[in-house]
């Protein structure tokens, strides 16, 4: 199994992971599994791995296990499809300089990917949007939420996984 | 087997349910019964890092109507019913699934 080429990036962010959710782990697959072929066979593969893995190891931290088995099959993929494309490269006898081009494409994709967060965001209705950004973005507990809106703890719970349930929906473009 | 969409839409949600337990420090009974979810089918595997995607990219700077309080304000002035539609037979459920 290949690792990670650069472990101490690794180890940083799992280090994130066991103080929060693994934000940045997690959005380190975001924007890879943007750029896999296919998510599915991601998942399939981390599926059969997880299988693997010690349920009592598995248990003390499943995040962890899988967000790690995640960014561990995504490199592989990145390594095959440049092996792939080297040798692709190579048979038609032009190689692309990669540093050549810079990357204004990104940066476009970047606001676009903005934008549609935004629209998804507008989506909802008011007191869906407010709870989901509220929570997500600054921090807030449910019933400091709540109290803020004037609903019950429980109303916040439910906007919430109705929110996130919609930018799953909306959001599910990511391959 | 082949996943339609009512099933994925179930598995989403599913995904949705534990995303946020886990938000909050899970018990290690919780993490038991999520693993146990993770390792009943590819499925759940795939959309628990859909969401887990969703939720990492669904951000927005604080600006304009998108700012705290400008959210709250409209929140309050909705007169929205109470009733959040659910999906059809989530709505006796308050925790994720029990382990079958």
């Amino acid at each position: 199994m290949h690792h990670l080429r650069n472990d101490n990036e690794a180890n940083r962010l799992l280090e994130g992971l066991a103080e929060g959710c693994g934000n940045d782990l997690v959005r380190f697959i975001a924007s890879r599994l943007r750029s896999v072929t296919d998510a599915r066979d991601v998942a399939h593969e981390a599926y059969i791995r997880l299988l693997r893995v010690k349920r009592k190891d598995l248990i003390r931290d499943p995040h962890a296990y899988l967000y790690r088995i995640a960014v561990n099959i995504l490199y592989e993929f990145e390594l095959k499809k440049k092996a792939d494309a080297l040798g692709l490269a190579r048979c038609a006898e032009c190689q692309v300089d990669e540093a050549d081009f810079g990357h204004p494409e990104r940066d476009v994709e970047v606001l676009e990917t903005r934008k549609r967060i935004e629209t998804v965001l507008g989506e909802l209705s008011p007191r869906c949007r407010a709870v989901f950004i509220l929570y997500r973005r600054d921090g807030l507990s449910y019933k400091e939420i709540g109290a803020r809106i004037g609903i019950s703890t429980n109303m916040v719970k439910k906007y919430l996984a109705r929110g996130l349930r919609h930018c799953r929906e909306r959001l599910a473009e990511l391959r | 087997m082949a996943i339609t969409q009512r099933m994925r839409r179930r598995i989403a949600a599913e995904a949705v349910d534990w995303f946020l337990l886990l938000q909050e420090p899970p018990a290690e009974s919780d993490r038991q019964s999520f693993s146990e979810w993770l390792l009943r089918s590819p499925a759940h595997v795939e959309e628990y890092l859909r969401v887990s995607c969703a939720w990492s990219l669904a951000n927005v700077v604080s600006e304009g109507n998108l700012e705290s309080a400008a959210l709250v304000a409209a929140a309050k002035a909705a007169h929205e019913t109470d009733n959040v539609v659910a999906l059809p037979g989530r709505l006796a459920r308050r925790s994720p699934p029990a382990v079958s």
